[in-house]
């Protein structure tokens, strides 16, 4: 009964394209999109969620030729049972908006696409490009808060906490920054670290690309990637409360709107690169990719 | 050739994609007319109070805030009692359209960003006229300096969630009945150590400010059906 009929499901041509498929796909992708847009990729919590759909696309088609020469169609039973819960998500996200139901809807569906496609060993095979691709998802934005708030005031306490011990008039309530006559706010006051997703993904397409042959190595690099998060998110604390007092209101708000994202993904790749250029020794030889 | 497959996943696709458009509801339910606004209907003097415009006192507004996208006007005032000099701080904030990740937000969450634990949240069946009662959140918001107790509502739509899950349940419920509905939060709070005192302050202030608003515009406050009650009991 579950047996996968082999004779119907090897594919002849092995394209790996299906015009069906894209289609489907784009019907699905394109109001989510669009919603998705409008409301969270313009905020520094979803930030990047653009960013990892594309570069999550490229790192599967980088894999397109193993996927064409190894790729077996997946069980027809399995891509139902996956897809129809799927659409269903999807829809009452879509249509009552609860975003973070509808992205996971389509994460799956596209995922049950691939495994129709390529089966699931390709699945296994690709795990870390499919952990990556989550990261599109918008966590619910409760949740989010819930995990990112305390982490926010333990940012604040640290960047003023060493910054005090350097003997400079710094001090905080809450999230709320004071340095010298000056006031300001650690990303909005009523949201969490939101920039923290932002942070680890892209920490996690720099350890994909620059990836070992250990798999070990490469979750320890991963879970890495969250204090990296929160240290480069002091650093910039600390810089802005540097220029606040040394250059002024005026060049540290510029700052922080033209540069600040940029700077605090800069720092964060510095950072993850660092500490795996001190541990890469530890790991096994570095492995070429075909 | 195409699988017959990806033409049956492709088409379950589309048609997923057509029953959500069909199903999202596009029709705007304001209870704040066009062209008015919050401010035209709340008195900055009656009875002992006198107000002046504050901006919100823990919050910094800054263009791109969160607040000057989440609403679409907030109204902060200081009243002050000309007698007694008790200070009443007031917050209304109206937003348009509640969606997903631009709807109210709650001072339980907001406060402690801004250093402040919370020693008490409850919720409160509000007294706002003879007989007419309105769900509302009492809090007592303690911070180094001061200590400050709150009592707030919030009105989507005809509905008054008193907490988060109760927001998202609401917004559901009209997103089944096919409206985007507003969203309106009123906050009312004191700096004073004494809470007690300043619950009871706070507890007769607001039925004396909303009977200042005309009868016909009370529901962008109170939600219609209050509004009515409100206007007949006064009558």
């Amino acid at each position: 009964m579950v047996g996968v009929d082999q004779a119907a499901t090897v594919r002849s041509n092995g394209a790996g394209f299906s015009w069906p498929l894209v289609i489907g796909l784009a019907a699905l992708g394109v109001p989510a999109a669009l919603t998705l847009g409008s409301e969270i990729w313009s905020s520094d919590a979803g930030a990047h969620g653009p960013l990892v759909i594309a570069t999550g696309i490229w790192l599967l088609w980088r894999q397109r030729s193993e996927l064409q020469a190894h790729g077996h169609p997946g069980n027809i039973w399995i891509v139902c049972s996956a897809l129809v819960p799927a659409l269903g998500m999807y829809i009452a996200g879509e249509a009552f908006d609860f975003i973070t139901l509808e992205a996971l809807g389509l994460y799956i569906v596209a995922g049950a696409m691939f495994y129709s496609l390529f089966g699931a060993r390709q699945i296994v095979r690709n795990w870390f490009i499919f952990v990556y691709l989550l990261f599109a998802v918008p966590p619910p934005r409760s949740w989010l808060d819930m995990v990112t708030f305390p982490l926010k005031q333990f940012v604040s306490n640290l960047a003023t906490g060493i910054l005090q011990l350097c003997g400079l008039p710094v001090s905080h309530q809450g999230v709320v920054l004071y340095a010298a006559q000056y006031q300001f706010l650690v990303e909005d006051a009523c949201s969490g670290l939101n920039s923290i997703i932002g942070l680890i993904a892209i920490s996690l397409l720099y350890i994909y690309l620059a990836r070992r042959s250990s798999w070990r190595y490469t979750v320890f690099l991963a879970i890495l990637s969250i204090p990296v998060a929160i240290i480069a998110n002091v650093i910039r604390i600390m810089v802005l409360i540097l220029l606040t007092l040394w250059a002024g209101d005026d060049v540290a708000q510029g700052f922080m709107h033209f540069a600040a994202g940029i700077v605090l993904f800069a720092i964060a790749l510095g950072l993850i690169f660092l500490i795996d250029f001190a541990l890469a020794p530890l790991s096994s030889s570095k492995r070429e990719f075909a | 050739m195409i699988a017959r497959r990806e033409v049956l996943i492709g088409a379950a696709c589309v048609l997923s994609s057509g029953t959500a458009l069909a199903l999202k509801p596009r029709r705007k339910v304001s209870l704040l007319p066009p062209g008015s606004k919050l401010s035209d209907f709340l008195p900055r003097k009656f009875d002992q109070w006198d107000s002046r415009d504050v901006s919100d006192l823990y919050a910094p507004e800054t263009a791109d805030s969160l607040a000057a996208r989440l609403y679409g006007e907030t109204v902060a005032r200081l009243y002050s009692d000309r007698r007694s000099g008790a200070q009443i701080m007031m917050l209304m904030a109206h937003g348009d359209s509640q969606s997903n990740e631009l709807q109210l937000h709650r001072p339980e969450v907001c406060y402690p960003a801004f250093g402040f634990s919370l020693t008490a949240s409850a919720p409160l069946e509000l007294q706002i006229g003879k007989g007419v009662m309105l769900p509302a959140r009492r809090l007592v918001a303690q911070s180094s300096q001061q200590r400050q107790a709150l009592v707030y509502w919030t009105r989507l739509g005809e509905y008054f969630p008193v907490n988060v899950t109760e927001q998202r349940l609401n917004r559901l419920d009209a997103a089944m009945h096919r409206y985007i509905p507003d969203g309106l939060l009123a906050r009312f709070s004191m700096a004073e150590s004494d809470t007690t005192g300043a619950f009871k302050e706070i507890s007769t202030f607001i039925p004396a400010l909303l009977a200042q608003i005309p009868g016909d515009r009370l529901n962008v406050f109170v939600g219609t059906a209050r509004a009515q009650q409100f206007v007949r009991a006064g009558s």
